[in-house]
């Protein structure tokens, strides 16, 4: 990587105050992707949902700097929106799932023996089904739209949460601060959010940037298959899905969405994978 | 022992998911009589063919109904195509057997040389190329990798065609593989990051362990010290991995199925949700679950088979 030093990677570099630059490029990137989402209103060159119709799929030029799709509507602001939705889903799916699979995962923990063997061996279940089909059931059964997409994802992912909260937080119900607030007899809530909770916050902020990625991903394989976002709104997944019809003619429609889609996840991944490597550093130096 | 108890607790999970799936679906709004009459459904044919169906009889007749007919292998008949479910389903499954069976051999295979060779060359040239490949994998989603794939192989360079399928013949065998490629593809590549990042760390892990230092003491040449010590222990993690990625595989095969237009379970599994086709859909999951029990006892077998210590019951 740099050439700085002929010390073992990491620590070398954290040394040098400065961050792996995996690292920072995802969280730049993620930055980027935020403002882009932010601020779309006044990014776009043309509405979302603006038809042209002279200039149906029109290739990539000074008007239309990505093109226009099958309706004349401009692909740059389409993608532009695009990103608000689809990050939308992404990160508010991934808010979800940490909401309810954090403290359940604490309680399990927690609680150990029946109950925790009860709540994982529902958890087992649920995982144990692809995750796609999950979402394309529930979907069918009510009318799909972005936000109920939302909470489909949020609620499928709940239970990988669950088990790494659980994971992690079993190695601090032994420590002895536990055995001293149980002597104390706080209560359970007590217990799990302010002694559990606070020691446990690195490995769920790393399980929650990751789970970002699987979540745009599957919200996006569900708006492809036409049971997610709803047009004339778009995501990257409905973004690709309209144009594949045309990808002999106008390839254009597809590609930017789809590539815009990758380098979201490849930034979340980044960051994860990143944030992981520097907390692991810092709790192995503080032993 | 342990395998007969693996088995049991195989059935366990089966039953218990497939009696999930029956429950469900039935909580679907509109009971399937509406689904079958649609617009034309009038108060009085649809008591008529409620009462046929059995649709009111108490909710534990109907499930053993249902169970005991789909272990007899009546699947039941399909709303939209009105044809008997097994069938299709049967046929349709051969062909995604053909593209699932390919695509884990190859994840199976190259994920691990892969992960393997990573681990090696840790933080040289090819670990970093390897990652980046394997992190662009996990990151580009089925479809679009599947359409590009389309673009650059059957539109610009039209070698391979963009979709369908073709009969297995000794006399078309070009085409009948030709068909199986660009899914195949995309299908391993979409998947193969996960097992080389778990062999990769996992052979990591071996390479600096004290047997591995004891065998460099000895002065084992590094390929010996690979092949014969370390190799074999690297790859057993990689076994829960691949049984995992058998949810994976099911949820990616339905996409790549839909595009690239082939006529295999996956498509049949997204055709029966988009049409609310509901003997189509608790066949497909009760697919899904054997599957999958299948797939985890497979694993938890293989794991027992080269790790004596989870047989003799000391979990490892």
């Amino acid at each position: 990587m740099t050439s700085s030093s002929r010390m073992p990677g990491r620590i070398a570099r954290l040394r040098m105050k400065t961050l792996p630059r995996p690292f920072l490029i995802g969280s730049s990137l993620i930055v980027l992707l935020l403002l882009v989402a932010v601020s779309a209103d006044y990014l776009a060159p043309y509405p979302y949902d603006e038809f042209h119709f002279l200039q149906r799929m029109a290739a990539p030029s000074g008007n239309h700097l990505l093109g226009t799709d099958e309706f004349g509507r401009d692909v740059l602001s389409r993608l532009i929106f695009g990103t608000r939705i689809s990050l939308m889903m992404g990160i508010g799916s991934t808010l979800l799932c940490l909401g309810f699979g954090v403290p359940i995962g604490l309680y399990s923990g927690f609680k150990g023996r029946k109950i925790d063997e009860f709540i994982m061996r529902i958890m087992d279940i649920i995982i144990s089904f692809p995750s796609l089909i999950i979402g394309l059931l529930i979907m069918v059964v009510t009318s799909p739209g972005t936000i109920k997409t939302v909470f489909v994802v949020g609620m499928i992912f709940t239970p990988h949460v669950v088990r790494v909260t659980r994971a992690v937080s079993l190695s601090i119900v032994k420590k002895d601060f536990i055995e001293a607030a149980r002597a104390r007899s706080e209560s359970t809530r007590f217990m799990i959010f302010e002694e559990i909770l606070p020691n446990i916050w690195g490995p769920i902020i790393v399980e929650g940037s990751l789970r970002v990625t699987y979540a745009i991903l599957l919200a996006g394989s569900m708006s492809f298959l036409g049971l997610g976002t709803q047009p004339p709104q778009a995501d990257w997944g409905l973004m690709v899905a309209d144009g594949r019809m045309y990808v002999g003619e106008a390839p254009w429609i597809v590609i930017s969405p789809g590539m815009m889609m990758c380098i979201a996840v490849i930034a979340f991944n980044l960051f994860g994978d990143g944030l992981r490597d520097l907390l692991d550093v810092r709790m192995r130096k503080l032993g | 022992m342990y395998i007969l108890q693996r088995l049991f607790y195989t059935l366990v999970i089966l039953f218990v998911i497939t009696s999930l799936v029956f429950l469900v679906l039935q909580v679907l709004p509109g009971n399937v009589a509406k689904m079958i009459l649609g617009q034309y459904a009038t108060p009085e044919t649809l008591k008529a063919l409620e009462e046929k169906l059995g649709l009111n009889d108490p909710l534990i007749t109907q499930y053993l109904r249902w169970l005991s007919s789909t272990l007899r292998g009546d699947l039941g008949k399909s709303l939209v195509m009105e044809r008997p479910v097994a069938p299709i389903l049967l046929q349709a499954l051969g062909r995604s057997a053909i593209l699932a069976t390919i695509t884990f051999i190859l994840i199976a295979v190259i994920g691990n040389l892969l992960g393997v060779f990573a681990a090696i060359k840790q933080d040289k040239a090819l670990d970093i190329f390897l990652s980046t490949f394997a992190l662009v994998g996990i990151s580009v989603p089925e479809y679009f990798l599947g359409i590009v794939l389309v673009i650059l192989f059957s539109t610009l360079l039209p070698i391979f065609p963009s979709s369908g399928y073709i009969p297995f013949m000794f006399s078309n065998l070009w085409q009948w593989a030709s068909h199986l490629f660009l899914p195949t593809i995309t299908l391993t590549y979409t998947l193969i990051a996960h097992i080389t990042r778990m062999s990769r760390s996992s052979m990591i892990e071996v390479l600096q362990s004290n047997y591995v230092k004891y065998a460099e003491a000895k002065g084992l040449s590094r390929k010996d010290i690979i092949l014969k010590h370390a190799l074999k222990n690297a790859l057993i993690p990689s076994i829960t991995v691949l049984a995992l990625d058998f949810g994976w595989l099911i949820g990616g095969i339905a996409l790549v199925e839909t595009v690239f237009a082939y006529p295999g379970f996956g498509r049949l599994l997204v055709f029966g949700i988009m049409q609310r086709d509901l003997p189509v859909m608790q066949a497909c999951m009760v697919v899904i679950a054997i599957v999958y029990c299948i797939a985890n006892l497979i694993a938890d077998l293989l794991y027992s088979f080269v790790d004596p210590r989870i047989r003799f019951g000391k979990p490892a």
